[in-house]
């Protein structure tokens, strides 16, 4: 009995051990994780879907400051549609082999950095997976709440011989704007906290805080733009 | 061992009848269990005493064990706050093979493109086959240098699927973001590594749970961990290939 007992207690450590530290076997280890989880709705379900076979490492926005200084426009608004990305012409065949954009449409509610009314529509090129498509997103990310750093890409040349073409769904002329890897977070109403497109809050540099939510994230921005 | 050790300590007889009085009447960790100088004072025989005294020894021995067990698991580095696996898409079996693209083969460092697949060659199960140039749409993984657009240091992303695996993979480097800040060689190679690692089932590690090369985004320093897989990952993949 006592034996039994004994036993019970080191097998018992021992399996919450093996929780703690992950080692047990993931009984579905063949399809990814976020691949997994099919019932989850918006922010959550678009960052899933946004980032399927897709991984971005980045240089982080060291503080709500740094992206303040290093953006041409800072939007928060509602994310009314997901339309194709800019594609890559002429050698082409040197930037690889898929186009890795989609194309963010947000409707502005305010603007921090630059001067977009209310009402104006942005247009935001986001990394995207080549595995779905831009209507697949737009499908899951309308009326997502959406906080956007953006940078201003319009002379970029991504290498020698490679042109950017813009898609017929945006405008021809004016900045051609791009979502810092972890300047793109969106919320839904079934979203306990925000979700970054590429980056986790946990991945926020220490001076941003802790913001969990858009409106946190919003707030913080604000605060650093004066 | 130290589990064998002490189950076969003791008289299995005795033990099993003091120890089904013992938690029968107080429970297992009832104050009164944790007290032998009680036993021996109680005016029980004086074998019996010895009996409750190695009793109180062995719990207490156990005990101690599950408590540098259970302390032991959170305190291991990377191991406590373990991610899933895989988190990216597996490629479709264990050796890798790669291509440079022409861009790549004239960038300023495509060695760093041969650094990160040896080292997965050489500290995992998995190998690695340089085939030249990029002319194969099966080559698990083509080599590209550009320029990518804002902050992006690298990237990685599956092309050609099969099944819930990847075929074959785009790994896209951008030297100059890379080259922002110190030790440049061992930051391409720290970016190199970690861009093959997600082309091997891993998402992005923060330092907190996993210190090695998924980290995002500089070099945090040129400690070696930052230019390899964490022991954990690496048995992951063992484990799969």
């Amino acid at each position: 009995m006592f034996k039994r007992y004994a036993q019970g207690i080191l097998v018992g450590s021992v399996a919450v051990a093996l929780l703690l530290t992950g080692c047990a076997s993931d009984p579905q280890a063949e399809a990814p994780a976020g691949e997994q989880q099919t019932n989850r709705a918006s922010a959550t379900e678009l960052a899933d879907m946004t980032t399927r076979g897709l991984e971005v490492d980045y240089d982080r926005l060291a503080s709500p400051e740094a992206a303040v200084a290093a953006s041409k426009l800072i939007v928060r608004g509602k994310l009314v549609d997901v339309v194709e990305g800019i594609s890559y012409g002429g050698a082409a065949e040197q930037a690889g082999r898929a186009n890795p954009y989609a194309t963010f449409v947000i409707e502005t509610n305010a603007s921090l950095k630059g001067s977009e009314a209310k009402g104006t529509k942005v247009y935001a090129q986001v990394n995207k997976s080549s595995l779905t498509s831009a209507a697949d997103l737009a499908k899951i990310g309308k009326g997502l709440d959406v906080v956007a750093v953006l940078d201003d890409i319009s002379g970029w040349t991504p290498a020698p011989g490679v042109t950017v073409v813009r898609p017929a769904a945006m405008p021809a002329t004016g900045p051609l704007y791009l979502a810092f890897p972890d300047g793109l977070w969106a919320q839904g109403v079934t979203d306990k906290a925000m979700v970054g497109m590429h980056a986790r809050t946990g991945e926020l540099a220490g001076a941003w805080g802790t913001p969990q939510t858009v409106d946190q994230y919003w707030t913080t921005l604000e605060k650093a733009a004066g | 061992m130290n589990t064998a050790i002490i189950c076969s300590r003791g008289g299995k007889a005795h033990r099993s009848h003091i120890m089904t009085n013992v938690h029968d009447r107080n429970g297992p960790f009832n104050v009164d269990n944790v007290s032998p100088p009680r036993a021996r004072n109680s005016g029980l025989p004086e074998s019996t005493a010895q009996i409750v005294e190695e009793e109180y020894m062995l719990r207490t021995r156990i005990a101690f064990i599950a408590v540098v067990v259970l302390v032991g698991s959170l305190l291991v580095p990377g191991q406590a706050m373990a991610t899933t696996y895989p988190e990216t898409r597996l490629p479709d079996n264990g050796n890798h093979d790669y291509c440079f693209t022409s861009g790549f083969a004239n960038s300023r460092d495509p060695y760093t493109a041969h650094y990160a697949m040896r080292t997965l060659d050489s500290t995992t199960d998995m190998t690695s086959t340089y085939v030249g140039a990029c002319n194969n749409n099966n080559t698990d993984i083509w080599w590209f240098a550009l320029d990518l657009a804002g902050t992006v240091r690298g990237e990685w992303q599956c092309i050609i699927t099969s099944s819930t695996r990847c075929n074959s993979a785009d790994v896209r480097i951008d030297f100059d973001q890379i080259d922002i800040g110190d030790n440049d060689i061992a930051d391409r190679d720290k970016t190199s590594v970690h861009e093959i690692g997600h082309s091997v089932g891993f998402g992005h590690h923060s330092p907190a749970a996993h210190d090695c090369a998924l980290v995002s985004g500089e070099l945090p320093s040129l400690d070696i961990k930052w230019r390899r897989y964490h022991a954990h990952d690496i048995a992951h993949i063992n484990a799969t290939f």
